[in-house]
C-alpha cells in the first residue's frame, strides 16, 4: 500500500475521504487472509501522518514496527544530549500551536515545524527564552549527503537564516544543552 | 643501413621519453598515494553509536557497518551477552574494555555517592586516554550506547565530557521511547496531546532535598504524553506526586522490555493504581512509563 505525495494540500473533507478508501481498502486485504504493511515516514507515532489508521483499524489487530525517528537522526547530528541541558534535562517535542505554552519552564524544545511558518515559532519563543539561548536547525536528518545544521541564537536567528528558504524537512531545537562547553 | 640507425636512434629517444613520462606520472602519484596514507593514518574517529533497544533489526545498518569496520570496541558486559543476537555483527576480539565499569553497575549501586564520583572520575579519564591514543594511531573506536545515546545516554552525558566533538561522530539509533510507543501502539502525539515531554523524576521535581512542583503543575494544565526515565522502584512516589494535579484515571502503562521480540510486555494501568499493579510484575527495575490521554 502506497501512500503518494500529493502536490497539492488537500482540503479536510478530502483527506478524510482519502482515509476512509484506504482504510476500506486494508479491511477488505485483511478480510482476505492478507498481511498488508502500511508505510510511515520515520517513527510512525511521533508526528507521523498516519497515525489515525491505528484508531481507525484497531479492531484487526495491528502491530507497530518501531522505526527511527527524525528525531533520533537529528539528535545524533547535533552530537549532543539533548537531555544533559544546564537548566533542565527534560525535552519536550511539540508542535506548531503548543510553542508559547511550553517555552515558560525553558526545558530543551525539540519542534516539529512541518508547514508552520518559522517566524512565528521564533516570536512565540522569543516571549520566554532569553534572546541569548542556543537554537539549532537539522534540516535533512539522516540523509548522508543533505543533512545539514545551522547553529544560532533565538535573538539572531532570522538574521542569519536571511532569505534561506527553509525545505519541509528540519527540526528546531531550542536549550542551553547546545551551549559551548 | 642508414634508415635502420636512424630507426635505431629514434626508438632510443621514443624510450627515453616514455621513461620520462612514466617518472614523471608515477611519481606524483607515489607521492599522493603516501600522502593519502599518512593522512589516513591521522583520521581514526570515534563513533558513539546508539544501538537500539533490543536486538540487531532494530539497529540502523549504519551502525552495523561501523561496529564491522571498528578496531575497537568500548560496551558494556550486557552487549556480549547480546552478541548471539547482533550474529556477526561484534568480533568479540575487539572489544577493550567495559566503559561503565565501577559507575553504571550493581557494584555502583552500593557505593557512597563520594565514592560514585570518584569511580565516575577515573572512568572518564580511561576513556579519553584510550580514545585520545587510538585516535592519533589512526583508528577507531566505538562506544555503544543503548537506545538513543541523545537521550539520557550516559556516553554523553558523562564520559565524554570534555573530549573536543571534533573528535567524535554520533550515529543514530532507536530510542527505548520510540519502541515503547510501537508497543503500545499509538500515538504519542494523538489528537488529545500535540506534545510530549522525555522527563525523569529528578528533572522534573529537582533535587530530592528541595522538591520543586512548578512545571508538574503547569504541565497539568496540558493535555501532553509524559514519559518518564525512572527505576520502577520509586514508581510510588511519582504516582504520589502526580495525582495532586492528575485525575486519578489518567492512563498510566509501563513497557517492560521495549523492542525485544520474545520479552517485550506492556502493563496498562492508572494513576491510582499503578503502583500497586506493578508490584505483581517480576522486573521491579527497567520499565519505560508512558503516562497520557493518547495511550488509552
Amino acid at each position: 500500500l502506497f501512500i503518494t505525495k500529493k502536490k497539492k494540500q488537500m482540503s479536510c473533507e478530502e483527506y478524510q475521504e482519502k482515509q476512509r478508501e484506504l482504510a476500506a481498502m486494508v479491511r477488505e486485504a485483511v478480510s482476505e487472509g492478507k498481511t498488508v504493511a502500511m508505510l510511515d515516514n520515520g517513527d510512525p507515532l511521533i508526528y507521523g501522518p498516519c497515525s489515525w489508521s491505528l484508531i481507525e483499524l484497531n479492531d484487526l489487530n495491528t502491530e507497530v514496527v518501531p522505526g527511527l525517528s527524525a528525531l533520533n537522526a537529528a539528535n545524533a547530528a547535533l552530537g549532543r544530549g539533548v537531555t544533559d541541558g544546564a537548566t533542565s534535562n527534560s525535552v519536550i517535542l511539540a508542535s506548531g500551536w503548543s510553542v508559547e505554552e511550553m517555552s515558560v519552564h525553558q526545558a530543551t524544545m525539540v519542534l516539529f515545524t512541518m508547514r508552520t511558518e518559522f517566524k512565528k515559532f521564533i516570536d512565540s519563543l522569543s516571549k520566554h527564552y532569553s534572546p541569548e539561548t542556543p537554537v539549532a536547525l537539522v534540516v535533512s536528518a539522516g540523509y548522508a549527503e543533505k543533512e545539514r545544521v545551522i547553529h544560532a541564537r533565538l535573538g539572531n536567528v532570522l538574521e542569519q537564516l536571511g532569505e534561506d528558504r527553509l525545505p519541509f524537512e528540519y527540526l528546531l531545537y531550542v536549550g542551553d544543552f547546545l551551549a559551548e562547553k | 643501413m642508414a634508415t635502420m640507425v636512424e630507426n635505431n636512434d629514434r626508438k632510443e629517444i621514443l624510450l627515453k621519453k616514455s621513461k620520462i613520462i612514466v617518472i614523471a606520472v608515477l611519481v606524483p602519484f607515489i607521492f599522493l598515494c603516501l600522502m593519502v596514507s599518512a593522512f589516513g593514518e591521522n583520521t581514526g574517529k570515534l563513533y558513539v553509536v546508539g544501538m537500539g533497544p533490543a536486538g540487531p533489526d532494530l539497529t540502523a545498518p549504519r551502525v552495523l557497518s561501523i561496529v564491522e569496520k571498528a578496531d575497537f570496541i568500548l560496551c558494556s558486559p550486557g552487549m556480549p551477552k547480546r552478541f548471539d543476537r547482533f550474529g556477526g555483527y561484534i568480533d568479540p576480539s575487539k572489544v577493550a574494555f567495559n566503559p561503565w565499569e565501577g559507575i553504571l553497575d550493581d557494584e555502583s549501586r552500593n557505593k557512597d555517592p563520594q565514592a560514585r564520583a570518584a569511580a565516575k572520575e577515573k572512568q572518564r579519564k580511561k576513556v579519553h586516554d584510550f580514545v585520545l591514543e587510538k585516535i592519533n594511531a589512526g583508528q577507531t573506536v566505538v562506544i555503544m550506547d543503548g537506545g538513543d545515546p541523545c537521550i539520557y545516554g550516559p556516553a554523553l552525558n558523562h564520559l565524554l565530557v570534555g573530549l573536543d566533538d571534533r573528535y567524535y561522530e554520533v550515529i543514530p539509533g532507536m530510542g527505548a521511547f520510540n519502541a515503547a510507543a510501537a508497543a503500545l501502539k499509538r500515538s504519542m502525539t494523538c489528537e488529545e496531546a500535540r506534545f510530549v515531554m522525555l522527563t525523569s523524576p529528578k528533572s522534573l521535581f529537582g533535587d530530592e532535598a528541595d522538591p520543586k512542583d512548578e512545571i508538574l503543575k503547569d504541565m497539568s494544565k496540558y493535555k501532553a504524553t509524559m514519559v518518564f526515565y525512572m527505576s520502577l522502584k520509586n514508581m510510588k512516589n511519582l504516582a504520589e506526586k502526580l495525582i495532586t494535579y492528575y485525575p486519578p484515571d489518567l492512563p498510566v502503562a509501563v513497557v517492560y522490555y521495549a523492542g525485544y521480540v520474545d520479552k517485550e510486555s506492556v502493563l496498562k494501568s492508572t494513576l491510582e493504581n499503578i503502583a500497586q499493579d506493578i508490584q505483581q510484575m517480576d522486573e521491579n527495575w527497567l520499565g519505560l512509563v508512558v503516562m497520557g490521554e493518547c495511550i488509552k
